[in-house]
């Protein structure tokens, strides 16, 4: 019978791989969505791309990701963490300003423990 | 970018003295592009800009009504006309809105493509594409009422 320390070593080493292989996902299937969509203006078919769709299928975990990916290089997240999250805090002064769109997604991280 | 990028999404552009005008840019989009801004993305959806009182809806005429609360009237061809702006809506092949595009004093066209760089293409033809599809809209205001 392995000790309680030695299960939650083996917990806490399956959630890094588990993290891991989210973040790998998750970079794979941007660059792909970035590369497959760089010619187009509509959000709907931005964010129907299949690969933006896989990335809402992950669920919460990628949600601190979309939030780092925001800081790093703001663009169309905004879709996949509401329907993610079902938040929107974007001001109505903010629509269509992808930085303070950002911004506005970034405070909301913070305010709820994401980044 | 390499052009050789653009002529694969718009085989039209082969051959045809189009120039790349801008750096790539997620700050704005072809629409906003053709209604004179480069500082927000425009659309119809939540969260993006869509001008005040016009429905926010994916179709070719709430993009024409986007164009007209701007001081746009729609018009029949896009020959050049002297102290007009004009603009044309393409629309995919669901009829769905997916580009516009505007013309310059010189009667060329710019448009900015997506997330990506802004570029000087001779004709409307020069985009029409499976991306893009077809110019199903043109419209003119007076250059000085910009």
């Amino acid at each position: 019978m392995p000790s309680a320390r030695t299960r939650a070593t083996k917990t806490r080493r399956i959630a890094v791989r588990g993290a891991n292989h989210a973040s790998k996902t998750f970079r794979e299937l941007a660059d792909k969505w970035r590369a497959e969509t760089r010619f187009i203006s509509s959000v709907e078919k931005l964010s129907m791309n299949y690969s933006y769709q896989r990335i809402i299928g992950m669920g919460s975990p990628a949600v601190p990701l979309l939030l780092r990916e925001l800081k790093q290089k703001p663009d169309h997240w905004f879709w996949a963490l509401e329907a993610i999250t079902g938040a929107n805090p974007v001001p109505a002064q903010a629509q269509g300003d992808i930085q303070k769109m950002a911004d506005a997604w970034l405070s909301w991280g913070h305010q709820h423990h994401y980044l | 970018m390499a052009t050789h990028d653009l002529e694969l999404a718009f085989p039209n552009l082969r051959g045809t003295p189009y120039e790349i005008t801008s750096p790539s840019s997620s700050a704005y989009n072809c629409i906003a592009w053709a209604a004179g801004e480069t500082n927000r993305w425009w659309w119809p959806a939540l969260s993006y800009y869509w001008p005040a009182g016009v429905t926010r809806e994916a179709t070719l005429s709430t993009f024409v009504a986007a164009f007209k609360s701007l001081g746009y009237a729609v018009c029949d061809d896009e020959r050049l006309e002297a102290g007009f702006e004009k603009v044309a809506v393409y629309v995919d092949a669901a009829g769905v809105p997916a580009h516009a595009a505007r013309q310059v004093e010189s009667g060329e066209w710019t448009s900015k493509l997506g997330r990506d760089v802004d570029i000087r293409h001779p004709n409307l033809k020069s985009l029409e594409s499976p991306l893009y599809g077809l110019v199903a809209q043109i419209l003119k205001r007076s250059r000085a009422a910009r």
